[in-house]
């Protein structure tokens, strides 16, 4: 009796124990999670508060954390303006990542449901290339792309930079799609294809709605690298008017050094979509991410 | 044995008499060579984009193209680029900003990345929404994360300079001046970069099997072990193949240095790619542009190469699945 009642004491104690310690790991980690949170969304807030923020905040020597009052002038003034055509970029910008988006998931998913289920001549050296293609640097390509796609009329063309941008994800795009469809059965495929669908429906009708969170993960980082995209840009296109939302807001920067406050205000309308599409697909793309990688 | 013979040599009829029979449409056609058909809008958009720009830049690198210079007065120099190259300063100077930038951004977005995927796979509550705001970096548009930095950067109405102004320093730092940029724009790499190793990483941590684990604390192993021996060689591959792709990332890296600096003051941040842009569309020079890009190219190539090889090795050695 006495006996067990120690046992039980001793259990009891070392219960007691292991649970302070966990308590202990989770406050000490929550601790180093709030400082790095903190550090992620600074720069963040930052730009929400300048283009919230009245616009003698901006000039302000000694500027503070919080804005001396919110308000959305900012906003309306840069919508507005006559001289900075916001609604044109961010229009061109729409249909550009919009226009490779569905490229991307188009041809990439023709290309990942060769590699993964039909046997050809030349298979590996496909795949072995997409991956070489993966380290070109963006340099590289700049020159002569300028000087063919001028030679194609492509200069100055949504047509164009849609067109180098779905290149430019495909790689990627068809390697993490090939994985994804590699982790679906093949015996639904089989079974199509023996009652008489065509390959290109078996792709549409039975593979794409199976990969439909494969194609969420790479739809969304179509859209986002598109919609980011920098330096193609600024070399393709020099027209006002054919202006995407990155070299908009870079040309703005030349024009107007010292208007933070009209700057700051695009910049957020140009990051809330891709922000807002990043936190509703990220599900989509950690699942997407993970299948793709870990399957053959 | 003349029977053998005999048959061997007769073909079976019916595979030619079908074929015969099969009139030819494009529908069989494409069925037949269906594999073609589908990459070939992928090798068609690769070849404009990617192998044609290739070989061009290569055949550039041997010529002394200018950017005002038309394609028919442009000459073929041989190596001089390249020997070019060799003697430039500007060159070595990038090489070695590019190392710092590369080997400072990639490490320590790494750690940051790989320290908080091990702390936000513990069952905490809240888990969802760090995650989000963890994401938020890089889902923030790279020229938008450079000129909201550049302002915070900024030595008259930064807020940086405000806050430690604040806590009583009288002269802060010139954040993107001579002494300080390349740490900067290092800083603003690892804070775009960390949440890629971030979610790549945790997603790594959650595929390895709880059971493990378990069986693991059956046999009395302690957190240190749990770590060393199941936790580190199950994430190895997964790790070593998101630190190459943010290697070759940060390496080709072009619009942060871009926005933030154009690679000065002077030449205190010109990285090759900025260094390369530099040359080719500001100084003009076509020809020793298109060097500097097939050198990077080769670079990378180079490393990358002996790193996937290291890894196959590794993966075969320690008998876990490839990625």
């Amino acid at each position: 009796m006495t006996v067990g009642s120690a046992e039980v004491r001793v259990s009891r104690f070392r219960l007691g124990r292991r649970q302070r310690n966990k308590l202990l790991a989770d406050v000490g980690s929550y601790i180093v999670i709030l400082i790095f949170a903190v550090i992620a969304l600074f720069p963040f807030l930052w730009m929400l508060r300048t283009a919230l923020a009245p616009e003698k905040d901006s000039f302000s020597l000694r500027p503070k954390i919080l804005p001396s009052a919110l308000t959305l002038d900012n906003m309306v003034r840069v919508i507005t303006s006559p001289s900075v055509p916001f609604l044109t970029y961010f229009w061109n910008s729409v249909v550009v990542s919009v226009a490779t988006t569905l490229l991307v998931i188009v041809v990439g998913s023709w290309g990942a449901y060769a590699l993964a289920r039909l046997n050809f001549k030349g298979q590996r050296a496909f795949g072995a290339s997409l991956l070489l293609i993966q380290m070109f640097p963006g340099v590289l390509l700049i020159i002569p792309l300028y000087v063919v796609l001028a030679k194609l009329g492509l200069i100055n063309n949504f047509f164009g930079l849609a067109l180098a941008y779905t290149t430019l994800n495909l790689p990627f795009v068809v390697w993490l799609l090939r994985g994804y469809f590699l982790s679906i059965p093949s015996e639904i495929e089989d079974a199509a294809r023996i009652d008489g669908c065509t390959y290109f429906g078996v792709l549409w009708r039975v593979v794409l709605p199976l990969a439909a969170p494969g194609l969420a993960a790479v739809a969304t980082l179509a859209f986002v690298n598109s919609w980011n995209e920098f330096l193609i840009a600024y070399v393709l296109i020099n027209d006002n008017d054919q202006k995407v939302l990155s070299i908009g807001l870079a040309s703005y920067v030349d024009q107007f050094t010292t208007d933070y406050s009209g700057l700051f205000a695009m910049a957020t309308l140009t990051t809330l979509p891709v922000v807002l599409v990043f936190m509703i697909f990220q599900r989509y793309l950690v699942g997407g991410l993970t299948t793709g990688s870990v399957k053959g | 044995m003349s029977t053998v013979n005999t048959k061997l040599q007769t073909p079976s009829p019916r595979p030619a008499a079908i074929e015969e029979k099969t009139p030819f449409s494009l529908g069989n056609f494409v069925e037949r060579h269906i594999a073609y058909f589908l990459i070939a809008p992928t090798i068609l958009g690769i070849a404009i984009v990617n192998v044609y720009p290739l070989l061009d830049t290569v055949r550039l690198s041997f010529t002394n193209r200018l950017l005002s210079r038309p394609e028919d007065e442009t000459k073929f120099v041989g190596l001089d680029n390249y020997s070019a190259i060799l003697s430039s300063p500007g060159v070595w100077n990038a090489f070695k900003v590019s190392l710092i930038f590369t080997v400072a951004s990639v490490g320590f977005s790494f750690i940051i990345g790989f320290t908080l995927a091990l702390l936000l796979n513990r069952p905490l509550p809240g888990r969802g929404i760090l995650r989000s705001i963890f994401i938020i970096p890089w889902a923030v548009p790279a020229f938008v994360a450079a000129l909201t930095w550049s302002w915070m950067f900024n030595d008259q109405f930064g807020i940086f300079a405000s806050l430690l102004k604040d806590v009583g320093v009288a002269r802060p730092p010139i954040w993107l001046g001579a002494d300080l940029a390349l740490f900067s724009l290092t800083v603003v790499m690892i804070w775009k970069s960390f949440p890629f190793q971030l979610i790549v990483l945790l997603a790594g941590l959650q595929a390895i099997p709880g059971d493990l684990y378990e069986a693991a604390e059956v046999d009395g192993a302690v957190s240190y072990q749990k770590f060393r021996y199941i936790t580190l060689p199950l994430i190895k591959p997964i790790a070593m193949i998101s630190i190459l792709l943010a290697a070759i990332n940060a390496f080709n890296f072009f619009t942060i240095p871009w926005i933030l600096t154009r690679g000065g003051p002077g030449d205190a941040t010109s990285v090759l790619p900025i260094y390369t842009y530099t040359i080719g569309f500001v100084g003009g020079d076509f020809g020793f542009a298109a060097t500097m890009a097939v050198i990077m190219f080769v670079f990378i190539l180079i490393i990358g190469s002996l790193y996937l090889w290291q890894y196959l090795r590794e993966v075969d050695a320690s008998g876990a699945q490839r990625i």
